[in-house]
């Protein structure tokens, strides 16, 4: 970043609203491009703390999918593979039976 | 070993002998394995040492840290001892609150079953610490040394071997437990994760988590499979410690 660019941002904090999934987007990307529903995304934010509707979700998918030109679904066969781990890394996730250790390890997964 | 002691104190008049990783995470992880319900105290004159947040051995109801000025805090502990049909452990706490610690386990009384722990490690300074702790304890037949991190190369605990103490057990050298205690778990949580997924079924979730067009990326399924392999050695250690404990076989060990 260029210091006068960082010094600007320094003094004056931005005014324009920043969607709360702004910060989610790479993790938002990732799931979608794994095949998961918007309803599933929907549920990882709310996990997250981040409660929104659907269809502000579907926006801001649309918008990053004009945005990403690489944004892509998967093919069936990928896909299907992919729902299988992510199922068992999912369960495991939100069983109230598994550690926290091992959550924290399945965290980024 | 521990089952015959009502509270075990983990004391020494010196600090960085590895009082905090017998109280937190060895004596909490073998009395889980004999599935025996426990309740530390710390004794601490300055900050509570808590920071094992996303354990689930020791949760925080499971703790309580108190000051040596604590007038109430040797009745507590005989409450908590009987009543609670649990083990206590307490963390005796380090420099000049050591000697105070000590003072007031004693004076818990005879009917609670005290064991004195003493851990200590390679540097000598700590091991004449804890002979005169052992000293100053006065009740041989129930204090135990805990040989903190030895290695292959036993032999840099010579000077100890020769000294024809009986009573001690061998903690294996690791560096696993930094590495638990950097993401607030203890040694023994660490090792839970390869107890709750087989190693056959993660390697299956990082490769699939890892390969994109049919391209796996070695780098981050070696990373995060090593961090799984930490976890492994984190369970062999502690199932080493668990036979020391048991057993005492390092008691019988032939010099």
């Amino acid at each position: 970043m260029k210091p006068l660019i960082k010094f600007f941002m320094a003094n004056s904090p931005p005014k324009r609203r920043v969607s709360r999934l702004k910060k989610f987007e790479k993790e938002i990307l990732e799931l979608y491009a794994g095949g998961y529903q918007v309803e599933q995304i929907q549920e990882f934010l709310a996990a997250n703390g981040v409660k929104v509707t659907i269809d502000a979700i579907n926006k801001f998918k649309r918008n990053l999918s004009i945005k990403n030109s690489s944004l892509k679904t998967p093919s069936s066969e990928a896909a299907q593979k992919s729902k299988t781990t992510q199922k068992t890394v999912e369960e495991l996730k939100n069983s109230p039976d598994t550690n926290i250790a091992t959550k924290l390890f399945l965290q980024n997964l | 070993m521990l089952s015959n002691y009502d509270l075990i104190a983990v004391v020494g008049l010196k600090g960085g002998s590895g009082k905090s990783n017998s109280s937190w995470h060895i004596v909490p992880a073998v009395l889980q394995n004999q599935n025996q319900e426990f309740k530390i105290f710390e004794i601490d004159d300055n900050n509570s040492s808590y920071y094992f947040v996303n354990s689930n051995l020791i949760t925080a109801a499971k703790c309580q840290t108190v000051k040596t000025s604590d007038k109430n805090i040797v009745a507590q502990i005989v409450v908590d001892t009987i009543a609670g049909d649990q083990k206590i452990i307490v963390d005796g706490g380090g420099g000049n609150d050591s000697r105070r610690a000590i003072e007031l386990i004693r004076a818990v009384g005879e009917d609670v079953r005290k064991l004195w722990l003493i851990p200590f490690d390679r540097n000598i300074d700590n091991f004449k610490s804890a002979l005169e702790t052992a000293e100053l304890i006065a009740d041989p037949q129930n204090t135990v040394f805990i040989l903190n991190g030895y290695t292959a190369d036993k032999s840099e605990f010579d000077w100890f071997y020769s000294k024809n103490i009986e009573n001690y057990v061998e903690v294996p050298y690791s560096d696993l437990f930094h590495f638990a205690q950097e993401q607030k778990l203890t040694i023994y949580d660490l090792a839970q994760i390869s107890q709750s997924i087989p190693k056959s079924e993660i390697k299956q979730i990082l490769k699939d988590k890892f390969s994109k067009d049919g391209v796996l990326d070695q780098n981050k399924f070696i990373a995060k499979f090593n961090e799984y392999l930490k976890s492994e050695k984190a369970a062999e250690l502690l199932n080493e410690v668990f036979v020391n404990f048991a057993q005492k076989k390092s008691q019988n060990r032939k010099k």
